[in-house]
């Protein structure tokens, strides 16, 4: 499976190598040198042993191919019979070619590598050029010249041309493949630039300066064929004259018919003709009239012919006038007159010619008599006659001979004083080798034609020779050719002569070819100076580079050299400074501090140090520890081996401070020093003398505990007489310090808390600690203050209780709060219950009784979790601890949360609990809401509002039914109600003259009543369609409004639309309200009762909508129809008297009631009527938003 | 000045009422007899419905009904009605430029929209013909010799 991708990568490869062959391959050939079948420079060579040092030996199959399809292509054209063979034996010539010079490289060269040194490079070219190219020019050459195709003698130099192009392919081509694809691919992409370029360039050049100069070779051959053609032309036609002037001569010596015998003929012609080779025959015609036929053969008989030649003598015999040679006699001329021959010279090659009727072959015919009308010599179209045993081609010449030897002046004499036609029949490749005797030779081909005869008279090419595709290139310039004409006998010839690739050869130079060799050459030499030089190019940038980095090492190493000595000098520097200052810092201090190497040696030691042991720091620094501490060292032992394993140590020990003469209890401690591995090198040790330190400090601490404590602190002796009085006693007791030290304790407390006081201070003597306990004090104003107080015996050096420290607090304010929790637990209209922080009841109040059904005793001390459902109590009791851990007030709403009646039933409540914290604990209060009956309630409203919904999705659907079907019914019904106009009107023309008056009448009454049920549809319609939005709300001007109504009702003559006041501009759907407006003008026109009137609108602004009036002073309408009027179909009126539907109020109240409005009517008795609604003014942002 | 001549007008017709057919029959009838329309001869086609009207644009008959023909359509027609009649000649490369008219009795908005999207010449109301029937017949013979079909 893995395999395909590679396999046809492979063929991809191989497919494209065998495309490149061919191209190049062509390439070159079309530069081979004719009749050479080696190529000067064949780049193929080159690409196929670069494409196989590239991709790999493996690619060989596409060189074979790319051959084989070359060859095959050439070689047919040379005729040869076993060309694919012949093919094949050159393609693996190649192929051997390329597979070898592609492993010389690789074993002897290298590769693939970079090239860049100069042997490398040398003996790449030299290996897969020069030394590789013997394979494939040895075994080509080799098997032309086995095959006949190559001649012996061309062996040599096709060798050496084949060896000599595959070279230079390869020296040019292969550098160029591999700067395309070689590896390693960086340099070789860079010599693109380098090599590839400038091979490129080079060979483009050659090739074009070679294709120049050939050009220009070509030129100078062409022009020396056209001289030598037009010489060509001469010469042909001088022969073809001075064959005609005999003949003309001939006839003209002949004089008279009759005049010249046989014998005489006979000599003449052997005397001028003989030795023209070119004329084949001569003949005397005579002109035989019909009438004279058989006198002139009896005559011809008569004479008979003595001759040796028998088939002359029985000619001569049986003359006859013939049809053809030995056949039928003639049978009459059109014009009565035959033309046989008589004489004929040399009669022993044609002795059946004689008596041959020339009338009786067109051509010859029309040849005699143009002669005998022009009285000249004419020459025939081209003819084919018999020579020996084969066939030739020619002319006839035609010669008039007149009796008298004159030629007459008129036609009419000229044809009738011809006596015959001397003819001669010349042969034209005669004439053409005598006049043209080295035309084969110098590889001219000859071609004649007679303009007005249809076939070619003489037609010659100099045999080709073999010629491949070799030359093609300049084939295609084409072969030298020239055209001459000439009239000659009446006639007019053409010649054409074209050189053939012979006569190029011969006549071209070497120049081109010198020329391509040395460009190729040239392009050669650039590819491996090129590659030569960027070979060097880049070992010297490899070395260059090796320079850079090793320049750069040491400098790195002489920079880091340079930071270390700086280093080291900078840390030297802090070191002394350090040491200063450590001296100065420590020397201040009243504390022991040393510092020690690791083996133990004093490096340092500071003023307190040096006094303490009594001996010079000086001598001091440089001893070990053992022989400072002698046996003291013993103990420091362990501890020096904690801080040398890198502990730090503290300890309790003795010093001897020798100063003042005692042994000191010093609280030391060894610090580990470390370097920055971490190794540790010495340690410090300190030493603090903790004897005053301590004591010191405690009173200081204790003082600053006792002054800022925000609690009472007491001291009280033994006797219970105060002692101390810290400052929040003061505050508690109104007592200043002074006033109460020294005064007995008693003084704060009644007489009977004395008593129990005294029970305390007999604990404290027996050294026990009072709790907390709580009491009532006095102020020293007398008012009571309420206290919780803690007393702890003081216990002296001795062991004796020396008295006792009470800690007391005011706790009334706690009191109070603590009432007021309680009250308000009580009060709430919550169940509420306080707990303890583990969960006991402490408090539970009336509606927490009434929601669990416990007493308020039951519920003290009882634990929480009773209350909770027995499914979650043991989750509650865990949730209570967290809780307990991070308490925070919050509520409990929403959860399934029950609460556990007494009787075992389970209540929704929601929960609220707070920790409150309070001196003798936390507690919890937990207030609880029984939302069973606002679930109930939450139930029943969303269970409404959801049958409200449906209800009103039922009412919309309805309304949208209702509309339609109001739509589709009077859509549809309006249709046949047209028909029946429409028929009705039909009959009414169609019938006009044939219908009584009263039929008449009846269909328009059928008419009018159809145009009613139509309106009336269109208004239900409307009616139906009322309340739909249409458009957009938009800024509506009233008075423009009026204006329009005015145009489309165009109110009747003596009627008035007034407007009352200003109109104002609001922000509505215009269409409805025109609707309206429209339907309550139209109405009140329509049922006016008089022939004047007057409809008045006003306009009131009423904030958030607008008032219309629209007044009347018509009829008026009676109270009890003021409901009905705005019905559907309801009208006050016969139909026939007002035409209308009875729906303008109804649209009006539905289309006014949609948008948000009223309408209603107010009439006064007698006259007028006043529709009065109210069109709601839409705020820009509501009208877009909805 | 002399007009040209112009060839017959001719008219499909789609339309399922008879009596909507004679109307418009009647009417250029009338128009022709009338004489005002100068050399004028019309000739109608019926289709009852969209598909016959389709076929028969599609050369069912196509040597009695040239191309640049105009169209009056109905829009509430049996089987195929006007508005998908109008969908297919425009999808329809050879019909594409058809002159169409619509006639009839729908007064929808949507109807109405629905035509002209569909790039009709015009939308009539039967109503408004019946009120005057000679206008209709004034109009199509005015189109046909004033404007110049594709």
């Amino acid at each position: 499976m893995s395999r395909s991708p590679v396999v046809s990568r492979y063929l991809l490869s191989v497919l494209l190598l065998v495309l490149a062959y061919l191209v190049s391959g062509r390439l070159g050939l079309m530069l081979a040198t004719p009749p050479d079948y080696a190529t000067a420079v064949f780049p193929a060579a080159g690409i196929a042993l670069g494409v196989l040092l590239v991709g790999g030996w493996r690619l060989w199959p596409g060189v074979w191919l790319g051959a084989m399809l070359l060859q095959s292509m050439a070689l047919p054209e040379t005729g040869q019979p076993h060309a694919w063979g012949v093919a094949a034996m050159i393609a693996t010539g190649s192929t051997l070619q390329a597979l070898a010079g592609q492993w010389l490289i690789r074993r002897f060269s290298g590769y693939p590598q970079p090239l860049q040194r100069g042997w490398q490079i040398l003996l790449m070219l030299l290996l897969g050029g020069p030394v590789s190219c013997l394979v494939s020019s040895s075994t080509g050459v080799a098997v032309l010249g086995w095959m006949g195709v190559l001649p012996d003698d061309a062996l040599t130099w096709n060798w050496l041309t084949w060896w000599a192009g595959d070279s230079l392919g390869v020296l040019t081509f292969m550098p160029l493949v591999l700067c395309v694809a070689g590896q390693p691919a960086e340099e070789w992409r860079r010599r693109r630039w380098t090599v590839g370029l400038p091979v490129l360039a080079s060979f483009c050049l050659a090739v074009a300066v070679f294709l120049w100069v050939d050009g220009a070779e070509r030129q100078r051959i062409a022009q020396e064929f056209q001289t030598e053609a037009a010489a060509y032309a001469q010469a042909l036609r001088a022969e073809v004259s001075q064959t005609i002037d005999i003949t003309e001569a001939l006839a003209s010596h002949g004089g008279a018919a009759g005049s010249v015998g046989r014998s005489d003929f006979t000599r003449m012609y052997q005397r001028n003709m003989r030795s023209l080779d070119s004329i084949q025959a001569l003949a005397w015609v005579p002109r035989v009239p019909a009438d004279q036929r058989a006198a002139f053969e009896r005559a011809a008989r008569a004479e008979g012919l003595a001759s040796h030649d028998p088939r002359v003598v029985a000619a001569m015999r049986d003359y006859a006038i013939r049809v053809s040679p030995g056949g039928a006699a003639a049978g009459a001329q059109e014009d009565g007159e035959h033309y046989p021959y008589l004489f004929l010279e040399p009669l022993a090659s044609y002795p059946d010619a004689l008596g041959l009727d020339l009338a009786a072959s067109s051509e010859r015919r029309d040849a005699v008599l143009a002669a005998r009308d022009r009285g000249q010599t004419m020459m025939s179209p081209p003819i084919s006659f018999r020579v020996g045993d084969g066939k030739s081609k020619g002319v006839l010449i035609v010669s008039p001979v007149y009796r008298g030897d004159i030629v007459p002046a008129s036609l009419a004499g000229r044809r009738r004083e011809l006596a015959g036609v001397i003819v001669s029949v010349l042969r034209i490749d005669r004439v053409v080798s005598n006049a043209l005797p080295s035309l084969q030779v110098r590889g001219v081909g000859l071609e004649i034609l007679d303009e007005a005869g249809t076939m070619p008279l003489h037609s010659f090419f100099s045999a080709q020779p073999p010629a491949p595709v070799t030359g093609e290139l300049r084939n295609v310039v084409g072969r030298p050719r020239a055209e001459h004409r000439f009239d000659l006998g009446g006639r007019a010839w053409r010649l054409h002569f074209e050189a053939s690739a012979q006569y190029v050869l011969t006549r071209q130079g070497p120049v081109p070819m010198l020329v391509l060799l040395a460009g190729m050459l040239i392009t050669a030499l650039v590819g491996g100076v090129m590659l030569f030089v960027s070979g060097r190019m880049f070992r010297t940038e490899a070395l260059a580079g090796e320079l850079v980095l090793s320049g750069a090492e040491i400098s790195r190493q002489a920079i880091e050299l340079s930071e270390e000595v700086e280093q080291r000098s900078k840390t030297e520097e802090a070191l002394r400074r350090s040491e200063t200052q450590l001296r100065l810092l420590t020397d201040s201090i009243p504390a022991l501090i040393a510092y020690l190497d690791c083996d133990l040696r004093y490096r340092f030691i500071n003023a307190t140090y040096e006094r303490w042991c009594g001996i010079p720091q000086a001598q001091i620094l440089g001893m070990s520890l053992e022989e400072l501490r002698g046996e003291g060292f013993a103990r420091l032992r362990p501890f020096v081996d904690r801080v040398l394993a890198g502990e730090r140590v503290m300890f309790n020990t003795r010093f001897h401070d020798h100063s003042r003469g005692i042994d000191v209890d010093v609280e030391a401690s060894y610090v580990p020093h470390r370097q920055v591995d971490g190794q540790v090198v010495g340690f410090f040790a300190m030493g603090v003398d903790t004897t005053d330190r301590l004591r010191a400090q405690i009173n200081q601490q204790l003082a600053m505990i006792v002054e800022s404590s925000s609690d009472a602190i007491i001291g009280i002796d033994a006797d219970g007489l105060i002692t101390a009085w810290n400052p929040a006693a003061e505050r508690l007791y109104r007592y200043s310090a002074s006033e109460a030290v020294g005064q007995p304790l008693g003084m704060l407390m009644s007489e009977a808390r004395r008593k129990a006081f005294e029970t305390s201070m007999a604990a404290i003597r027996a050294r026990q600690r009072v709790e907390q306990s709580e009491a009532q004090h006095r102020r020293s104003d007398g008012q009571p203050v309420e206290v919780a107080l803690s007393m702890s015996p003081i216990v002296d050096e001795s062991g004796k209780v020396a008295g006792a420290a009470l800690v007391i607090r005011d706790i009334a304010e706690q009191k109070r709060a603590q009432a007021l929790l309680v009250q308000a637990i009580l009060a709430a209209p919550y169940a509420t219950l306080m707990t303890d922080e583990q969960g006991k009841v402490q408090l539970a109040n009336r509606e927490a009784e009434r929601l669990f059904g416990y007493g308020r005793d039951d519920f003290v001390g009882m634990q929480v979790e009773e209350l909770v459902p027995e499914a979650h109590r043991s989750a509650h009791a865990e949730l209570r601890g967290g809780y307990a851990q991070s308490p925070r007030g919050r509520a409990m709403v929403g959860r399934e949360l029950k609460a556990r009646h007494r009787d075992g039933t389970e209540i929704p409540v929601e929960i609220g609990l707070s920790p409150i914290d309070r001196p003798e604990g936390r507690v919890f209060v937990a207030a609880l809401i029984d939302t069973t009956t606002r679930r109930l309630a939450e139930q029943a409203l969303a269970e409404r509002s959801a049958a409200l919904e449906r209800v009103n999705a039922e009412l919309a659907r309805s309304n949208r039914d209702l509309d339609d079907f109001a739509y589709v019914a009077s859509h549809d019904l309006k249709a046949p109600l047209r028909a029946v106009d429409n028929l009705s009107s039909w009959i009414e023309k169609d019938a006009a003259g044939v219908l009584p008056e009263k039929s008449q009448r009846h269909l328009q009454l059928l008419r009018s009543r159809v145009r009613r049920m139509d309106r009336l549809l269109d208004d239900l319609l409307q009616y139906a369609r009322a309340g739909q939005p249409e458009g957009a709300a938009e800024e509506v001007d009233l008075r423009e409004l009026v204006r329009e109504l005015r145009d489309l009702l165009g109110p009747p003559p003596g009627f008035r639309l007034d407007v009352v006041g200003e109109l104002p501009t609001l922000r509505a759907y215009r269409a409805p309200l025109q609707v309206v407006l429209l339907n309550l003008v139209s109405n009140a026109f329509k049922h006016h009762d008089r022939e004047q009137g007057c409809v008045e609108i006003s306009v009131r602004d009423q904030g958030s909508h607008i008032e219309v009036d629209v007044c009347d002073d018509g009829p008026g309408v009676a109270p009890e129809h003021h409901e009905r009027i705005f019905g559907m179909f309801q009208t006050l009126r016969p139909r026939d008297e007002v035409e209308g539907s009875g729906m303008g109020l109804a649209i009006v109240k539905r289309t006014v009631e949609s948008h948000g409005g009223s309408v209603g009517v107010e009439s006064w008795s007698g006259r007028g009527a006043c529709f009065r609604f109210t069109w709601r003014k839409l705020t820009p942002s509501r009208a877009e938003g909805g | 000045m002399h007009a040209s001549r112009r060839p017959a007008l001719h008219l499909l017709l789609v339309e399922d009422d008879e009596v909507d057919r004679e109307a418009v029959e009647r009417a250029v009838e009338e128009a022709a007899q009338s004489g005002l329309q100068d050399g004028f001869g019309c000739r109608i086609h019926h289709a009852r419905d969209g598909d016959e009207a389709l076929a028969l644009l599609r050369g069912g008959m196509q040597a009695s009904l040239p191309h640049p023909c105009l169209i009056l359509l109905d829009m509430k027609l049996p089987r195929m009605g006007g508005l998908a009649f109008l969908a297919s000649l425009r999808a329809d490369p050879a019909l594409a430029d058809s002159v169409v008219f619509v006639l009839t009795t729908s007064e929808k908005p949507e109807d109405r929209a629905g035509a002209y999207r569909s790039h009709v010449a015009g939308y009539i109301s039967k109503r408004r013909v019946s009120e005057a029937p000679g206008a209709l017949a004034g109009l199509l013979l005015a189109y046909w010799r004033l404007v110049d079909l594709p």
